[in-house]
């Protein structure tokens, strides 16, 4: 328990600028283009004529209809769901370097020399790595959605106020408040946090393994093999059956293997996202969203496949010698 | 006498180069075990063995243990320093600290920082701030603190300079090495490190040439100083080497009666350098 404890301490020392300092600057970044905006629109527009969806600022206080109340409740909800999945991106892609680099940077910088000096099993060691692409990472980008939330709303109700909305009275007068539920968006997403662990279980045992595996170049390796695998089996479909290609693999296997990390990326067809119709990334972070998913085939067919993959990764840490 | 670290018929294979090609030897606790062989003659991958970093055939084991299957139990019994420099570097030295003190359970932190305290390391430094010889301080340190039975040393001291070098082995040798301690150094500066040990192996071509004491090598090697009128008796001696320094001839001999060798000239302890450059010739032909 202490070792492992270690080892997770020793995951976050190394990368607190993928899992620390990217998520908040990423929500910096988005915060100080909103406040751009603001000011440019006061800039440009008469503050008098504000509108929010169509609806001037005057009237929002006093006599919104009701269908216009729940028109403003679900762009907040929207907003508030868009920039939980921006963070959560953010977290994905961080997550898809960390894995490749997982079990080959310390190969390459011959560090795992001292690694291996140390009394922790191999299979502690890619446990870590797994934990903390699992939960130490996902985690921080939960805090770091909701300071984003919150420094958001925080900033459109000082706008509002400029504007002489009162905010809060908004929010509980009109009804809005009834509609809106940040906090059950939070609670979600921490719920969300094992499910979104076993939809990537795949993507962590095949990152994970060629990390283990791979001599040099482990990016190429993780996304050329996938890729000509793919082409070579459309090609073979194609000479041999005179059809289009089989379209199985590219939707359901290679991303899967590939991008799955990405949190709450199981809206596409096979994986991915989708957001045709009315469907919107409030509707992705829901309790609704993950009980469907926990209940597809394809998620477990992905956890047993990542399984033996990670198994494959812990065998070759032991096999593997540095990378040089 | 307990055995550390036991090797039958130890081999190894790359591809189509042999490595090891069937190493026997014993190493025992409370000694310091020079394993000394030109590049390329298997050193490292016999180190690598005895550490579980590497698959082997043949048998080999190290306090008991299979080093390869059983690496992370025996790594609660031996420490290594496997090259210079191969701490990681974006950690922090109180990281690295903190880590051992985590993972081993043999640690003392506080013998770590009285190590520490001599150099000028700091805690908040990182590894990629220090230089070659303090990242090698700093490696024995956490090394040192660690109350293992068995340390392993790989070209420890590789490219660091004379000052960093005589003080990594005296620290050794005065605040670590005790007679319930095995120490395995390898290293290519053998005159520096030869008062140190108690025994020495040669590993010639992935094979041991040469298994023994300090003391055996002192009883069996004579260097004599022949002068021209008796070089013919002596080199009918069978010498294993023979240079000419201002005309006269120095012998090297493996295992003549003193008396012999007084009788030719003027003799003398040869180094283990010495005695290796001799019985290493055509190592590399």
């Amino acid at each position: 328990m202490k070792t492992f404890v270690s080892l997770l301490k020793r995951e976050f020392w190394e990368h607190r600028g993928g899992f620390l300092w990217t998520p908040f600057i990423v929500v910096g970044v988005f915060v100080l283009f909103t406040v751009i905006g603001l000011i440019a629109g006061e800039m440009h527009v008469d503050g008098r004529d504000f509108r929010v969806m169509n609806i001037p600022l005057a009237q929002m206080v006093n006599g919104m209809p009701p269908e216009a109340v729940a028109r403003v409740a679900q762009g907040i909800n929207v907003g508030l769901g868009t920039m939980a999945l921006v963070v959560q991106l953010v977290l994905g892609i961080v997550l898809f370097f960390y894995l490749i680099g997982a079990l080959f940077d310390d190969r390459k910088d011959r560090s795992i020399l001292f690694w291996k000096s140390m009394p922790v099993s191999d299979i502690q060691t890619v446990g870590s790595k797994i934990f903390t692409a699992a939960f130490t990472a996902p985690l921080i980008a939960w805090v770091a959605a909701i300071v984003f939330h919150l420094v958001m709303l925080v900033i459109i109700g000082g706008w509002l106020a400029l504007h002489g909305v009162n905010a809060f009275k908004l929010l509980w007068v009109t009804g809005i408040s009834e509609q809106v539920h940040p906090i059950r968006m939070w609670l979600c997403m921490l719920i969300a946090l094992p499910v979104n662990a076993l939809w990537a279980m795949p993507t962590y045992g095949w990152l994970l393994m060629v990390s283990s595996w791979a001599r040099s170049k482990p990016f190429i390796w993780s996304v050329a093999v996938p890729l000509v695998a793919g082409a070579l089996m459309s090609w073979m479909d194609m000479l041999t059956n005179l059809r289009i290609p089989e379209t199985w693999m590219w939707f359901h296997v290679i991303p899967r293997g590939l991008t799955s990390v990405l949190p709450f990326s199981w809206s596409g067809d096979g994986a991915g996202y989708n957001f045709d119709g009315d469907r919107t990334p409030a509707d992705l972070i829901s309790l609704g969203s993950l009980g469907e998913v926990l209940g597809s085939a394809n998620l477990w067919i992905g956890v047993a496949a990542g399984a033996a993959m990670i198994a494959v990764a812990v065998y070759l840490r032991r096999y593997r010698e540095i990378a040089d | 006498m307990s055995t550390v670290i036991q090797a039958r018929n130890l081999r190894k294979r790359y591809g189509k180069f042999e490595a090891l090609k069937g190493c026997d030897f014993q190493i025992h606790a409370g000694r310091i075990v020079g394993l000394i062989g030109p590049n390329g003659a298997g050193k490292t991958t016999a180190l690598k063995a005895m550490l579980g970093l590497t698959t082997f055939d043949g048998e080999l084991s190290v306090l008991g243990l299979d080093p390869h299957s059983q690496r992370s139990e025996l790594m609660n019994q031996v420490c290594f320093i496997a090259d210079v420099a191969v701490l990681p570097r974006w950690i922090r030295v109180h990281q690295a600290i903190d880590f051992v003190e985590g993972v081993h359970p043999k640690f003392s932190r506080s013998k770590c920082q009285q190590f520490l305290a001599r150099t000028k390391i700091g805690p908040k430094m990182r590894v990629r701030e220090l230089s070659k010889g303090m990242v090698a301080q700093l490696h024995l340190a956490l090394v040192m603190a660690i109350d293992a039975k068995v340390l392993v040393l790989d070209e420890p001291t590789l490219g660091l300079d004379i000052l960093y070098r005589k003080e990594f082995y005296q620290t050794l040798l005065n605040d670590y090495f005790d007679h319930e301690k095995t120490i395995l150094i390898t290293t290519h500066q053998v005159e520096e490190i030869e008062h140190i040990l108690t025994d020495v192996l040669f590993i010639k071509d992935g094979r041991i040439s040469l298994d023994a004491t300090m003391e055996e090598v002192g009883e069996r090697f004579t260097e004599v100083m022949v002068s021209a009128e008796k070089r013919e008796q002596a080199a009918a001696l069978k010498p294993l080497t023979e240079r000419q320094v201002f005309g006269k001839s120095i012998f090297l001999f493996d295992g003549i009666p003193a008396a012999t060798a007084e009788a030719l000239g003027e003799t003398r302890k040869p180094g283990i350098a010495d005695i290796f450059v001799a019985t290493m010739q055509g190592a590399y032909a």
